[in-house]
């Protein structure tokens, strides 16, 4: 029963306003200690953590993916990118917004944290959208879920965490998230189609482009296809592993800025400053989850889960819908990164125990993240998506929650077909 | 009269519940609870979930566990005399490599090694053997410059001397990185091709000669050891002796296992050509020297343990 | 002290910047060459991850902090009267500073127990590993000292543990 004690004093640090990363370390140092009773192997335990938790090489891909982020925003990469997709579609009604779904999933592929593809688009789409005469909420809508494709299309630092804490493949999960991510899109642009068959007073045609001038800003974008290439098709060719993409990735979002004459010796430093203070964030938050870990592991917690949840004998989809929508719930308060490694630690091990694929649940994982991204009231792309693209936030939430749909969907259909995320890693060759 | 005092011990394993390596410590963990009546209870915690398997010593010092099951290889900084095992083409199989550790034991060499600890059970893996994927590598000429993911240090130094070039995969992307083909090859045992999977995409594997091999061995930490009552001490004595030999049995099913597996999914399994491997021995023989003399000024008995090997290995012949 | 403590965590945002810009150098030279010239840099792997990762990260942890990226549950706290919140604030910051103070004495009595750890880069070459572990001791007292004096600042509303309520973007996956 004492059991208990370590997630009540979570839950009063979380309210209190502790960061999380504090919290989850101090809940778990309690936990330890009730359970050991030995100041010496609690010392210990915490101690090597503070090693173990960062010296991974696996885990060098994510400071490489921000920083990767980083550089193809600040490099111009976007702005280029986005007004090719923004030709090819602005001239049916709501193009400007498919564009900009685009845009974001080509970034997507380009970035390696959802945040800052959510911060460059709205810097670049959004007043656009604005002189155009869109709707906030649909203009924040659009921006806001366009971001989380991000997380599915690779590069992406989720799937490398979820890899580290579950051992679990990073190249296969980073594959397994690019169909998903497609069809994420398509359905996001199916959204928009019947917003605007339904308001077409919130998307205003746009003015017609030249076949001339789509060829000549489709010509621009060559840095961007580079980087997707090196992304995509060193990951699914199989020349690098996830660790390399990282590093080639960034190296090439660099050097093509600096070719091109677009990164500047301040927008360079700015990038490295956001990476690594991105990166310090992350890994805190990760040496609060390991301590917080190794006092599940000592308590035996989720062994108790799986004999639980086996004696009440149900179907396996039952307890994965329990999952998602108990996830849904608290992450409209926490964040996501310490929610997910949360929610790993206890539910990990009773998925695999029922059967289900664990590199199918690291997307459906990532879609929950994607989902409590965007959603009120504590919504982190949200916020941002309000604050750069000076958009009110109850507005963008209006259309980020109409337009979470598209991910609802999109969870639905790979929980029908696993096939969705499960084919390409199995291609992979 | 016994005493009524229990004592909960914990066991970190850094491999899964059913790893063959965790077999006769799973068996022992067991029988110590019913031969003492339950007073000693031994959790044991699997797959690196107290701690990093690389940290295994420092968890055993610091009574972050009691036992722990740890890969000599990983600690070959540590087990310097057991490091023997990586000895390029010197362990043929796991009854050997087992016979070897514990005439070394035997004979006092890893009293180095072992101070602190107490031995519960030495277990000597199935020798790593090259794998490939690309082409069927018979002679040195083809071995050269393929890309082949290495374990250690010893057996990296081994792949440079033949010629091939050793390359780092962290584990969990070992399959996707021959799969994709960045990698041309691995070091690996039978056991291990079936467990990862990889036999189902391995082309040719190469048996005959042992790259390399190690051990997975359980230690006690003698503070442990020291707090438990004499009777105790004694079952374990007792069962320690028992678990040899249940190690050995689980091995030879696991031997048998892979054997079948890896012909049944098509891969080609053959040996180098009696000429051919005496090449191979005398390119990768500077490494044995070179381990033997950095041992000795190192001050350990590095040639002992060298010779102790050899000569069981002959002795099976 | 303010201005010491601006100069240490320059100095550390310069160290932690440079470690991240070897790394990736080096994780793209080590896979260009392995590709190109079949010849892949040894020792990255360990380099990268026993040094490296370990340097940006704690020497980034001072930056991090004074930039405000710590993520709290806001939601609740901020609705409460202000004098109370002052006082809930006061507590953080204490409670911050034993935590970290934690980490930092148990980091640096379990590395001082294995600093003599060394690791193989090839067969002939071994790196000493205390530099890693030092840095991390180092980059843990730091951050412990800059919390505390930061106690200072709380009723102002400039503790770096309170700024991200006030600008700053907010950082996640
Ligand atoms: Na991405
Ligand atoms: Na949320």
């Amino acid at each position: 029963m004492e059991l208990i004690y370590p997630f009540i004093i979570l839950l009063i640090l979380f309210i209190l306003g502790v960061p999380i990363a504090f919290s989850l370390g101090t809940a778990g140092i309690v936990g330890i200690l009730f359970i050991t009773g030995d100041l010496k192997v609690l010392m210990s335990m915490v101690g090597l953590v503070t090693f173990d938790a960062v010296a991974s090489y696996v885990l060098s891909a994510v400071p490489m993916f921000i920083l990767m982020a980083f550089l193809s925003s600040s490099g111009g990469l976007a702005t280029d990118m986005y007004r090719a997709a923004q030709n090819w579609t602005s001239n049916i009604r709501g193009g400007v917004a498919i564009g900009t779904v685009f845009a974001c999933g080509i970034f997507g592929a380009m970035s390696g944290a959802s945040l800052a593809a959510a911060s460059v688009m709205s810097e670049i789409a959004i007043p656009n959208m604005r002189r155009l005469g869109y709707s906030e909420a649909l203009t924040g809508g659009v921006v806001s879920i366009g971001a989380t494709l991000d997380i599915l299309i690779p590069p992406s630092i989720l799937f490398v965490i979820y890899g580290i804490m579950t051992n679990t493949s990073v190249g296969k999960l980073l594959l397994a998230g690019v169909i998903p991510g497609i069809v994420l899109g398509i359905f996001l642009i199916l959204c928009i189609l019947l917003w605007v068959f339904f308001r077409p007073q919130d998307a205003p045609r746009a003015e017609p482009v030249s076949w001339s001038e789509r060829w000549h800003s489709s010509y621009r974008i060559w840095p961007c296809i580079l980087l997707i290439f090196i992304v995509m098709g060193l990951l699914y060719a199989g020349v690098a592993t996830p660790t390399e993409v990282a590093g080639l990735g960034a190296f090439f979002a660099g050097l093509t800025g600096v070719i091109l004459r677009r990164l500047t010796w301040t927008g360079a430093i700015q990038a490295f400053k956001g990476t690594i203070r991105i990166s310090a964030m992350i890994f805190m938050v990760l040496i609060g989850a390991y301590i917080f870990g190794y006092f599940m592991t000592l308590s035996g917690i989720p062994q108790k889960v799986i004999t639980a949840v086996q004696a009440m004998n149900l179907n396996r989809w039952v307890v994965m819908i329990a999952i998602c929508l108990s996830y849904f719930i608290f992450s409209m308060f926490m964040d996501e990164l310490p929610l997910m490694l949360l929610y790993l630690q206890i539910t990990f091990p009773l998925i695999t125990q029922l059967g289900f694929n664990p590199i199918w649940y690291g997307v459906v994982m990532a879609i929950m993240v994607m989902m409590g991204l965007v959603f009120p009231p504590v919504g982190l792309i949200v916020f941002v998506v309000s604050e750069a693209g000076r958009i009110e936030l109850s507005k963008v939430y209006k259309g980020a929650s109409i337009l979470i749909i598209a991910i609802v969907m999109t969870l639905v259909l790979l929980m029908i077909f696993p096939e969705i995320v499960l084919w390409l890693p199995s291609t992979m060759k | 009269p016994q005493s009524s005092k229990t004592f909960s011990l914990k066991f970190a394993s850094w491999v899964p519940q059913h790893d063959t390596m965790n077999y006769a410590p799973n068996l022992w963990i067991k029988e110590v609870e019913q031969r003492t009546g339950g007073r000693v209870k031994v959790t044991p915690y699997y797959g690196e979930s107290l701690g990093k398997v690389a940290n295994s010593l420092d968890m055993l010092k610091t009574g972050i566990c009691d036992l722990a099951l740890m890969p000599t290889g990983v600690l070959s900084k540590h087990f310097r005399v057991l490091d023997v095992l990586a000895l390029p083409g010197l362990i043929p199989d796991r009854v050997i490599g087992t016979e070897v550790m514990y005439v070394l034991l035997q004979k006092g060499l890893l009293e180095k090694e072992f101070t602190g600890y107490v031995p519960i059970v030495l277990q000597c893996h199935d020798p790593f053997y090259l794998n490939f994927t690309k082409k069927k590598v018979t002679n040195l000429e083809e071995i050269k410059g393929l890309k082949i993911r290495f374990p250690s240090v010893t057996t990296k130094s081994a792949l440079e001397a033949l010629g091939a070039t050793p390359v780092s995969i962290p584990p969990p992307e070992l399959f996707n990185a021959i799969n994709t083909g960045i990698l041309d090859g691995t070091c690996a045992s039978p056991g291990y091709l079936v467990l990862s999977k990889l036999y189902e995409i391995m082309k040719y594997t190469l048996w005959g000669y042992p790259i390399s091999s190690g051990a997975n061995i359980v230690l006690m930490s003698r503070k442990t050891w020291e707090a438990l009552p004499p009777d105790v001490q004694l079952v374990m004595e007792e069962l320690n002796k028992n678990a040899k030999s249940n190690y050995l049995e689980a091995g030879k099913r696991q031997d048998e296992d892979s054997i079948k597996q890896i012909k049944a999914a098509g891969v080609e399994t053959y040996h180098l050509s009696p000429e051919e491997l005496k090449k191979w021995q005398r390119l990768t023989q500077p490494v044995i020297d070179q381990w033997i003399s950095d041992m000795q000024a190192a001050g350990l008995p590095g040639k002992e343990a060298f010779e102790t090997a050899k000569g069981l290995v002959e002795k099976h012949k | 002290m303010s201005r010491w403590i601006q100069i240490i965590e320059k100095g550390f945002t310069i160290l932690a910047i440079t470690s991240t810009f070897i790394m990736v150098c080096l994780t793209a030279a080590d896979a260009m060459g392995r590709y190109f010239l079949n010849q892949p840099i040894s020792g990255v792997y360990e380099i990268t991850e026993k040094y490296l990762m370990v340097f940006i990260v704690y020497l980034a942890f001072t930056y991090a902090y004074q930039e405000g990226a710590n993520i709290r549950v806001t939601i609740l706290v901020s609705r409460l009267p202000s004098k109370l919140n002052l006082v809930i604030r006061y507590f953080v910051q204490a409670f911050s500073i034993l935590f970290v103070g934690l980490l930092f004495v148990s980091a640096t009595q379990i590395n001082l127990e294995r600093f003599r750890e060394v690791v193989d880069l090839t067969k002939r070459l071994s790196l000493p590993l205390w530099p890693a572990y030092l840095v991390i001791s180092i980059g843990l007292l730091f951050l412990t000292l800059l919390i505390f004096f930061d106690l200072w600042n709380v009723k102002k509303g400039k503790s770096g543990l309170f700024k991200e309520e006030s600008s700053g973007e907010p950082v996640s996956m």
